[in-house]
């Protein structure tokens, strides 16, 4: 996510954050994806950047993550509850990556 | 515990209660949280008096609207805020909000470590049907406060017991407890105590290690406990030490989440975190 000058806005980008105006009015609703109509209003007022997602992209790799997994775990794993915590977060960040089509996790085609 | 050991707790307890305030506390909030003492006092008065002041407004509307609540840019007035988190959570997470600052200067990364732990906490609390979810996010956002007052009061000492963690491997809380015998939650529960935080506040803040001890919220004193390692795990922020410390496992039995529920646990709380990311600095 990130704050988005408003004279730099392109449609297709999506609000994460709705904007209000001064009153505290919802003006355009968070998730919105931003038509050229919306970007024109928010022109014509006074506000100067929103809040927009961003493409979210790991600036990390998956063996970078687990990797500093295993450090972070490595004074807990006595514990059973641990490793099965663990075994959670390997998994999740294994789906992060799946999901989210990375050209560094594993995809068959 | 031994008689020495005894004195020394309480040497070191009558020290900590002597930090009166905290240096940053900005002075409008040291008004309004004089105001928020007087019993006499209607919401909307405070309401009113917050509004007043169009930074104090704009703040605590960024707070309630942030992740940390879940309410994300639902909630346009102070009113609206009050009425919706109650007068103790307001009061709780302006705190928060004030101490951030000296957070960062005790220990770099510590606030995004408590922001981390309190959108965690609320994110939990929701799942195990907790009534007030939003207690349960400001006392994760404080947990940590003790470390805050052991830096404020004994700034070398606790560098040096910081460098010794970090150089032995060892985990805050053992490093902290090498050296003033008790590690930082229960100067939290002091200063909680001290500020007339409400008692499920303090017990929520002084037990985050020992979930088992906790008698009256032992289920939010859980959710704080196991927020806090799944923090860490997560790799958000800093907390004085590189590992996670084991869970409780009466604290795990006692929430009892299959891992189903962890896993959309994580991923709700990485959402969660993107959105907390532009929080982490204050702009005004």
């Amino acid at each position: 996510m990130a704050r988005f000058p408003v004279a730099d806005l392109t449609p297709g980008m999506r609000l994460s954050r709705a904007v209000h105006t001064d009153s505290g009015m919802v003006l355009i609703g968070e998730g919105t994806e931003l038509t050229e109509a919306h970007i024109n209003r928010l022109r014509t007022m006074d506000i100067e950047s929103v809040q927009v997602e961003l493409e979210r992209r790991p600036d990390k790799t998956r063996e970078e993550m687990l990797a500093e997994l295993d450090e972070r775990f490595r004074k807990s794993l006595d514990s059973v509850y641990m490793k099965r915590l663990k075994k959670i977060f390997v998994e999740h960040i294994d789906e992060s990556f799946n999901n989210n089509g990375n050209p560094g996790a594993a995809q068959s085609d | 515990m031994n008689h020495s050991t005894i004195m020394e707790t309480r040497a070191l307890r009558s020290q900590i209660e002597g930090i009166a305030t905290l240096p940053t506390i900005p002075s409008v909030l040291r008004t309004i949280l004089r105001v928020i003492e007087d019993p006499k006092i209607s919401l909307k008065e405070i309401g009113s008096f917050i509004s007043s002041d169009p930074v104090l407004a704009s703040r605590v509307l960024k707070v309630v609207n942030s992740p940390i609540y879940g309410f994300s840019g639902r909630i346009a007035s102070v009113n609206q805020a009050l009425l919706l988190l109650g007068l103790n959570v307001v009061r709780g997470m302006l705190f928060g909000v004030s101490v951030f600052e000296v957070m960062e200067k005790s220990m770099e990364g510590l606030w995004a470590h408590s922001l981390g732990c309190a959108v965690t906490a609320r994110i939990i609390a929701q799942k195990k049907g907790v009534e007030e979810p939003e207690e349960v996010s400001v006392a994760a956002l404080l947990h940590d406060i003790g470390k805050v007052a052991l830096h404020l009061k004994f700034p070398e000492e606790y560098a040096e017991v910081l460098a010794r963690a970090e150089a032995e491997e060892l985990f805050i809380t053992v490093a902290e407890e090498r050296h003033f015998s008790v590690h930082h939650a229960r100067p939290g529960a002091w200063i909680a105590e001290k500020w007339n935080f409400p008692k499920n506040l303090v017990e929520m803040i002084g037990y985050h290690h020992q979930p088992q001890l906790a008698r009256n919220v032992p289920v939010q004193t859980a959710i704080v406990h196991l927020s806090d390692i799944i923090i860490r795990a997560r790799g958000f922020g800093f907390a004085g030490d590189r590992f996670v410390p084991p869970v409780q496992p009466a604290a795990w039995e006692l929430l009892n989440l299959s891992d189903e529920e962890m896993k959309s646990i994580l991923g709700e709380i990485d959402e969660g975190l993107v959105r907390a990311e532009d929080f982490l600095q204050f702009d005004e």
